[in-house]
């Protein structure tokens, strides 16, 4: 994708997100007796995003600034991301511990070919290490799942 | 003479077992995450706030500020030995520090970073002592206008400053504020953008979204890139700088001093903006500026010295006005604010032992940093042969387990990886996340403030100008967007590249 196509498909979504703003705060009541009203300054930031977005859609210069992954790189982030969910998810059922050190070893073989002992003894330790530092250390109340830890 | 009793009771506080302790982590971790290319002190400070919930809030400053001005000290690193800078405001000492390490010299340039960052940051925290004082008497004279016309102008100059596009960063600051009105009005207590959501009511935790703008967005964009570092000199030897070193570098060390502490003040600029002006400035007063990037000694001592010199002077809008000039400040905020502080004009009066322990520690944490960044240089230098394929998953472990500590609550953890995606998005789109953070911080501050000054007027916005504090800073803040528009304007009328 070209970075002018880039460029200006995010002065759209700048552009979109100030508009549905606005929408919003039509929503919000104008006026509570005094001042302003809690309308008055998310309305008027909706317009500045706005307005941003089409000065951003009509710009014709190429924006070096911009930069378009490739599609295995995009592919490796939506990857990295995936396992970060599965992460946030995990935590409650399967309890602190075992999630981290399931998602320590799942990110080391993701990034890398290793062998699986060394990821294991990667997950297992790091997991520990963690949970020492803010569980026993700290004292956070980490989720405990399954397994009480 | 009235400074040397209150910093001599700040020695006193600094030097306490348990806050000497928590200096040395600060700087330890700061100096870790500046020479690891992938996190910054933005994102390093964030996930490590809730280290600090069972300290108090001067132990928790001393360890933030440690962790700030050590990511200056150990960005140095990674820029002269792999030409990959640690965090921003070290970019342009890749330029002459790559350089040196290529001729062999990578030792006198390493020593030499560490020395410029000694004395600029130990000077910085002379002119913060020297400048505190006037600057928070100044702002006991605040009412509400002049609180939002500060507030404005702090918005207004950091979107000015952070990029080349003024339309992405007023974007970007407008979208910060957007998450900041997410929650209860500050005068009539109505909800405002939760759609029903109970956890929304207390607004967005800055925690989770600076985490997820820079940690989360960071590691997802390194993943992406699956970059490897290649180390270019592994043994690192005569690190203390020639006496021709310092004969070529003294006026550039001065120079970066208080161009970095000055940058450093104004709100929105920053160690990276300080850095960069060093650069330019030392380069165009040299006699052979033939020489900067092909291995110049001043063109690592300038932006280094520069760097850590605004650390010191970005604490002074902080500390006397609380009103945060940097992402990272604007983070650090945040965090006393968990701690029950209120940083502000009032602050000198109020808590002396907080200011004077934190000026006082930074002094300690600038000797520590030295002996940390000459001897065990070594060893810095064999941290970044860590692999990344380590290293990411790591942060994003830990960024998990800090942001989950925030409110022992997962949805925080949700709320963090929203904002990665998002952050993620603006780094493709080139938009900067820093504007964000500040906003975020900033505008339930200037909301009231602004309500407050209308009610005060009856209405009109004519306050902000009758009032001359008010209007000063309101004219700086329109000037600081107009300008950039006015080129922005003429740089669309000519269809070429915009450079950064």
């Amino acid at each position: 994708m070209s970075p002018v196509v880039i460029a200006r498909l995010s002065g759209v979504v700048v552009a979109g997100v100030g508009v549905a703003v606005c929408i919003l705060a039509r929503h919000l009541p104008a006026q509570t007796g005094f001042g302003l009203g809690p309308a008055f300054l998310p309305f008027w930031t909706g317009i500045v995003l706005a307005a941003c977005g089409l000065w951003l859609c009509a710009r014709t210069a190429v924006d070096v600034e911009v930069s378009w992954p490739t599609s295995r790189g995009f592919a490796r982030a939506a990857f990295g991301f995936v396992l970060l969910l599965l992460y946030a998810l995990a935590l409650e059922p399967l309890g602190y511990f075992m999630s981290t050190a399931v998602f320590l070893v799942a990110g080391i073989s993701l990034l890398e070919s290793v062998r699986p002992i060394r990821a294991l003894i990667f997950g297992l330790g790091s997991a520990a290490f963690l949970f020492i530092i803010f569980r026993v250390w700290l004292r956070v109340p980490l989720p405990a799942g399954v397994l009480g830890w | 003479m009235e400074i040397i009793s209150p910093l001599l009771s700040g020695f006193s506080i600094a030097l306490q077992p348990v806050n000497l302790a928590y200096c040395f982590l600060g700087v330890l971790a700061g100096t870790l995450i500046g020479v690891l290319p992938g996190i910054g002190p933005v994102a390093g400070v964030a996930m490590l706030i809730p280290f600090s919930f069972g300290m108090s809030a001067t132990t928790a400053m001393i360890m933030m500020c440690g962790i700030y001005y050590g990511a200056m000290y150990g960005g140095s690193t990674t820029s002269i030995l792999v030409n990959l800078p640690g965090e921003s405001s070290s970019v342009v000492t890749c330029l002459d520090g790559y350089a040196l390490a290529r001729q062999g010299r990578a030792g006198a340039a390493l020593g030499m970073a560490a020395f410029a960052s000694f004395i600029a940051g130990t000077l910085g925290v002379v002119g913060l002592m020297l400048l505190a004082k006037p600057v928070a008497a100044l702002g006991l004279r605040f009412g509400p206008p002049e609180t939002f016309a500060l507030t404005f102008m702090a918005l207004t100059l950091v979107t000015g400053l952070v990029g080349a596009s003024p339309a992405k960063g007023i974007a970007t600051a407008a979208f910060g504020m957007l998450l900041g009105m997410v929650g209860l009005d500050p005068m009539s207590s109505e909800e405002r953008f939760t759609f029903g959501a109970l956890h929304l009511a207390d607004g967005l935790s800055f925690i989770s979204v600076s985490v997820g703008l820079f940690a989360a967005a960071e590691v997802l964009e390194s993943v992406e890139r699956n970059q490897q570092i290649v180390l270019h000199q592994e043994r690192i030897s005569n690190l203390l700088p020639t006496a021709k070193d310092w004969l070529a570098s003294r006026g550039a060390l001065w120079r970066g001093t208080v161009i970095g502490f000055l940058v450093g003040v104004l709100p929105g600029a920053g160690a990276t903006i300080a850095s960069m002006l060093a650069y330019a400035l030392e380069r165009r007063v040299s006699r052979h500026p033939e020489r900067f990037g092909r291995g110049a000694i001043e063109g690592v001592v300038a932006p280094e010295g520069a760097n850590n010199a605004a650390t010191a002077g970005a604490l002074v809008p902080l500390l006397t006005l609380g009103i945060p000039g940097s992402g990272t400040t604007a983070v650090m905020l945040g965090a006393l604010m968990i701690h029950g502080l209120r940083p502000g004009p009032l602050l000198f009066e109020q808590r002396p032992d907080f200011v004077w322990g934190v000026i006082a520690s930074m002094y300690v944490g600038n000797v520590l940093l030295l002996i940390l960044n000459l001897p065990l240089i070594g060893l810095w230098a064999r941290l970044l042969r860590i692999r990344s394929s380590m290293l990411f998953p790591l942060i994003m472990a830990f960024s998990v387990t800090g942001v989950f500590a925030v409110n022992n609550n997962v949805t925080e953890v949700g709320v963090m990886l929203v904002f990665g995606v998002i952050g993620y998005a603006m780094r493709k789109g080139g938009f900067p996340a820093a504007p964000v953070v500040l906003a975020l911080v900033l505008t339930p501050l200037m909301e009231t403030a602004l309500q407050q000054s209308l009610q005060m007027s009856h209405g009109s916005f004519a306050i902000f100008f009758t009032r001359p504090i008010a209007a000063t800073l309101v004219i700086v803040g329109l000037a600081s967007l107009a300008l950039p528009a006015l080129r922005g304007a003429a740089r669309w009328l000519r269809p070429t590249t915009v450079s950064s």
